[in-house]
């Protein structure tokens, strides 16, 4: 369709089309230099990022790529581009230059504020969440992330019923999957003797972690002895809010699809092949536990998403109906920041960054023709350029 | 000749012309043999002075075609009194009272909803309630008038007869502009663009004569032939006589003309686009950002990209897209219908703002034929639409 | 000229051959003298072929009425009444029919197609003229003071619709006559938040939102008076016991509320406890307090939502964008 509608205006118009190529030809070598200046920003660090850098792609550190997103946290079709494009470059956009501002500028005595990132399909939100993550990350920060809830509350790799608490279902293997997560983003502040726990957990009557032991030691029962990884995770929590309480550490809490928390029918089953509601596993508690209003030093970003619920239910992409109204009630009040489709602006500038990384071959009019079929939408825009 | 009979009508006042004439030729002739041929004219039909013998085919003719007068006379009386009563019934005057009138007037007193209105009720003068016959076509003595009688098709023998001398003429015309050494004028040339030649059944009309298949296409060529020929301005009378115009078709591709918004702005709307089942109406605006709302959604109202790229085709096309705003409404059908629908009314609505020679290329490009094909229904004893089942000997 | 006289030469000589071979053939006197008549074939040698049959004796029919009719006539009185197409009564030539090419449509003679459509024949406009003007006679004339709607809405707030029927057929009672419609405005009832709430429910589908009206049709008694009484007794009724607290009534808890009042809701409790003080006490909070039970009650959009967040922005006392 594209060559031929190339076709057809070539046709209808040879001379037009000449002078173009020609000029194409005649002006491609000097222009790419000022267009790299408008679309690449060589401003690496997150927290120096401000409305100037805007719709600029900034490329992320490899080694903090490795650290942050090694066991996720990036979508995984944007994952496969970056291996092509071989490096990994984000979009400064607008929610996540507000949302750093913020976190520059607010009270650390005060309870957390709670940041909503909100937007249809494939706009974006996760990756504005790993820009953030990228700002705490350079800025110390603790780092508790979720990569994506719906991997426990809809594709959740074992279940067994728990045993501390009866008629909770513990997801064990996802719990210490996590952990290692967190153990990798977090290794640096983990080394930090200072960050001790404050109870002794009895696991069972042989196995203790004794007060005033290291967190990575907790981390660390709680990878080796999978029985305990999900207790392990809502003992963190709570450790990791009372050192933050303490201010010994400064935490982030990025949870990506936080509405699978609230989303009654999941794919986790018991034995009997019952449904288990999310409120029920126990996974959730921990982290709703850290979504209260009842700690200090930290910063709350959570991100809505449709694709976290099941296909039948995606009506909206609002927050209120993806939480439903218990979410709402324990997120409110929060501050909804919405992740819109392209500006013509972004799209420019991402149009420049595919040709740069040669992913498409430029045509006449390619610019407009694609953000009017991909309505300005990032994903959809990424799968219409695989194909150029 | 009997058969011909079968075609006589009312000749009575052309007979009367003829008659003397015809009665004179005949007098100096036949009157020797009166003694033989037994037959009178004892007519009360036609006042036929002379003894001459009256075929007794004629005298049935001219006894049907004077029932035939009197008939069509009590009948038109009949008439001029209905109307009058019709008249009288609506509170009308009858003197004004109109044809038109007479239909309102039965349409409210004798409603009817019958699909096909040749099955309504009506009152219409007997002129056009009985079909037209032909004229008699012979005298009393059984002669007929035309020399062309016996081919059965007088008329259309008659036409093509004058087609051929046409051809003789302008022939020996150009043989005499040649020695002269003289070229047509081009500018003269015959015009034929903006018509077509009458099809078969208005010939027929024309001519009151069945006319085959065969013979139509004669016509045709015959007079094609006469238009091939380099001075055939000479006999544009004549052919454009057996020409029609080809007023709808170029009616339909006129561009409308654009209306101004409220807003300030231009805008055409196009009603009724339609492709498969469905159909919608599609505005467009100038000038415009490129906005598309389709049923108040943008352009992810469609989910697919071929639906979108339907949709943008003719934008692309003609460059427009950045220049005008389009409002869609559609409904029914499914999506690629939709989008074809929306396509065609885009395409439709943009000449009013794109010079003629992009509406050319839109044109030749298909964008401005409307499909409409529709799916065809699947028929019971077999799989599909035309598809069979298999066949199996057992 | 010559080739014509020539033609016609020799068509007599050709008859006359065949004259004198018919001649030779069946030299009967007969046929001279029949040579007027066409001969028909006597195949049997029956005698007298045309044997007298005897004639049925049809009645006399009257020519059809329409023909005697002046054309000045007074139609009304000539057709007073519905009544199906009759054709020696209506003087108009009509016809109806689909034919085969070239037939004309048939006449109104015979014509059951005539018949069969409805006709408006006893309703010519000269005939609705004349009878409009025979039942003014019955109407009042309309009140000078009421001159607008508004006054007519103040005074007669209900509305009541009934219809008489006048046909001739052999009863005077239509079924149809015996139902009442009564409308009115639901605000000139002048109903508190509650009741209007209640009366609502009770009245269901019988409210149009659009216009405020409620119309309640009765149809149950045979009678157009019993139907009225009845229509005026439901709105009584209705009315009262909208005003009506029942006990049970008071125990409407939160899930069962129509709109979200954020007074008492967890929204409220959240904010409190956030800033462990009483809401009145909190800076901002009303606002916010509005700000979240639009975005409740109105459902989401982007508007009410950048409403949220702005007054969540006050409330937390962030800094603006930037």
């Amino acid at each position: 369709m594209f060559k031929t509608t190339a076709d057809l205006l070539i046709k209808s118009h040879p001379l037009r089309v000449v002078q173009g190529r020609f000029f194409a030809a005649a002006v491609a070598e000097p222009k790419s230099e000022d267009r790299l200046q408008s679309f690449r920003t060589f401003e690496a660090d997150p927290s120096k990022h401000n409305t100037n850098h805007q719709s600029q792609f900034y490329k992320v550190d490899s080694t903090d790529k490795k650290v942050l997103f090694q066991y996720g946290g990036l979508p995984k079709s944007f994952q496969i581009q970056a291996k092509t494009f071989n490096e990994t470059c984000l979009m400064v956009r607008d929610p996540s230059i507000q949302i750093i501002n913020h976190l520059k500028t607010i009270d650390y005595t005060q309870p957390p504020i709670k940041f909503v990132l909100y937007g249809k399909k494939g706009c974006g939100k996760t990756l504005t969440l790993a820009h953030i993550m990228h700002y705490a990350y350079k800025n110390d920060f603790l780092i508790v992330h979720v990569p994506w809830v719906g991997n426990w509350m809809r594709r959740c790799k074992d279940t067994s019923n728990s045993e501390t608490k009866p008629g909770f279902i513990d997801l064990n293997i996802d719990a210490a999957a996590w952990l290692v997560h967190f153990k990798t983003q977090n290794a640096n502040i983990l080394e930090n003797p200072e960050l001790k726990t404050t109870i002794d957990i009895q696991w069972n009557k042989r196995e203790c972690t004794p007060i005033g032991s290291s967190l990575l030691e907790l981390i660390d029962q709680g990878i080796n002895r999978i029985r305990f990884a999900s207790n392990c995770v809502n003992y963190l929590a709570e450790e990791v809010k009372k050192l933050s309480q303490s201010g010994l550490c400064r935490t982030l809490l990025a949870i990506d699809g936080f509405n699978a928390f609230f989303y009654p029918n999941t794919r986790v089953f018991t034995e009997k092949k019952e449904m288990v509601p999310p409120s029920r596993v126990t996974l959730t508690e921990g982290f709703l536990n850290l979504t209260k209003f009842d700690w200090k030093n930290s910063v709350i970003v959570v991100t809505v998403d449709e694709i976290a619920i099941a296909e039948k239910d995606q009506i909206s992409h609002y927050p209120r109906y993806l939480l439903g109204k218990s979410g709402f009630e324990h997120l409110d009040p929060f501050l909804p920041v919405e992740v819109k489709d392209y500006s013509e602006k972004e799209h420019q500038s991402i149009m420049d960054y595919y040709r740069e990384r040669k992913w498409i071959h430029s045509y006449p009019g390619q610019n407009d023709e694609l953000y009017f079929l991909s309505g300005g939408n990032p994903f959809r825009l990424m799968n219409l350029c695989n194909a150029l | 000749m009997i058969r011909k009979i079968n075609l006589l009508l009312e000749p009575l006042k052309y007979l009367k012309i003829q008659q003397n004439f015809e009665a004179r030729l005949i007098s100096t002739t036949v009157n020797l043999f009166n003694e033989s041929t037994a037959e009178r004219p004892a007519t009360s039909v036609a006042n036929i002075k002379s003894k001459n013998t009256l075929n007794k085919a004629m005298k049935s003719y001219l006894e049907r075609a004077q029932q035939h007068d009197e008939f069509m006379k009590t009948e038109k009386h009949q008439f001029e009194i209905g109307k009058r009563h019709l008249a009288n019934m609506m509170g009308e005057n009858p003197e004004t009272f109109t044809q038109d009138d007479i239909d309102n007037a039965i349409e409210y007193l004798f409603p009817s909803g019958l699909y096909d209105k040749r099955a309504r009720p009506l009152m219409k003068p007997p002129e056009e309630v009985f079909p037209q016959r032909k004229a008699a076509e012979f005298d009393e003595t059984g002669r007929p008038y035309h020399f062309l009688f016996y081919t059965g098709r007088p008329n259309l023998y008659q036409v093509l007869h004058d087609t051929v001398e046409k051809i003789n003429e302008l022939n020996n015309f150009e043989d005499t502009m040649i020695r002269k050494n003289l070229q047509p004028d081009p500018n003269l040339a015959l015009e034929l663009s903006g018509s077509q030649w009458l099809d078969k059944n208005t010939l027929e009309q024309k001519l009151v004569e069945p006319v085959s298949d065969g013979e139509y296409s004669n016509f045709l060529k015959a007079m094609d032939r006469l238009c091939s020929l380099p001075y055939s301005h000479k006999a544009k009378d004549f052919i454009m006589e057996y020409r029609k115009p080809l007023m709808s078709n170029s009616e339909a591709f006129d561009v409308i003309k654009p209306q101004i918004g409220p807003d300030g702005r231009q805008f055409v709307t196009t009603y009724e686009c339609r492709r498969k089942r469905a159909i919608g109406n599609v505005t467009i605006r100038f000038p415009g950002t490129g906005k598309i709302s389709i049923n108040g959604q943008d352009i992810n109202y469609f989910k697919g990209i071929q639906q979108r790229e339907q949709l943008l085709f003719p934008l692309i096309f003609t460059n427009m897209q950045r220049k005008v705003d389009i409002e869609a409404e559609v409904q029914d059908g499914g999506e690629s219908g939709q989008a074809g629908a929306i396509r065609y009314g885009i395409a439709w609505g943009l000449r009013s703002f794109i010079d003629q020679e992009y509406i050319e290329n839109m044109r030749l490009a298909g964008l401005l034929t409307p499909d409409f094909r529709i799916r065809e229904r699947k028929k019971p004893g077999q799989k599909g639409a035309r598809k069979k089942f298999t066949w199996k000997k057992r | 000229m010559m080739n014509l006289s020539r033609n016609i030469e020799r068509v007599p000589f050709r008859s006359i051959e065949k004259q004198l071979v018919a001649s030779y053939c069946n030299s009967s006197p007969q046929t001279q003298t029949k040579q007027e008549e066409f001969r028909a074939l006597n195949i049997r040698n029956v005698k007298d072929p045309f044997q007298t049959r005897r004639r049925l004796q049809k009645t006399a029919v009257f020519p059809p009425r329409a023909d005697q009719m002046p054309v000045d006539q007074d139609w009304g009185s000539v057709w007073p009444g519905p009544r199906s197409f009759h054709p020696a009564t209506v003087p108009l030539p009509v016809r109806q029919g689909f034919t085969e090419k070239g037939a004309p449509p048939p006449n109104k003679f015979n014509n059951a197609e005539l018949m069969k459509i409805p006709n408006f024949l006893h309703l010519t406009p000269p005939v609705i003229k004349r009878q409009c003007e025979a039942l003014k006679k019955f109407c009042t004339p309309w009140p000078k003071a009421l001159d607008n709607e508004d006054k007519i809405q103040k005074n007669f707030p209900i509305e009541v619709i009934s219809s008489d029927y006048c046909y001739s057929s052999p009863t005077i009672r239509d079924p149809m006559a015996r139902i009442i419609t009564v409308k009115f405005k639901l605000a000139s009832l002048k109903l508190d938040d509650r009741a209007r709430d209640k009366f609502l429910r009770l009245v269901g589908p019988r409210y149009n939102e659009e216009n405020d009206t409620v119309t309640i049709v009765t149809d149950r008694c045979p009678l157009k008076k019993q139907n009225y009484d009845y229509a005026m007794y439901l709105v009584t009724a209705l009315f009262h016991e909208s005003k009506k607290v029942e006990p049970w009534e008071e125990m409407k808890s939160e899930a069962d509320m129509e709109i979200y009042c954020w007074e008492n809701n967890a929204s409220k409790k959240n904010i409190e406890a956030l800033f462990g003080c009483k809401s009145e006490e909190i800076p901002n909070a009303a606002e916010y307090s509005e700000a979240v039970s639009h975005y409740m009650n109105e459902g989401e959009n982007d508007y009410t939502i950048s409403k949220y967040g702005e007054a969540v922005k006050k409330l937390l006392k962030l800094q603006g964008t930037n």
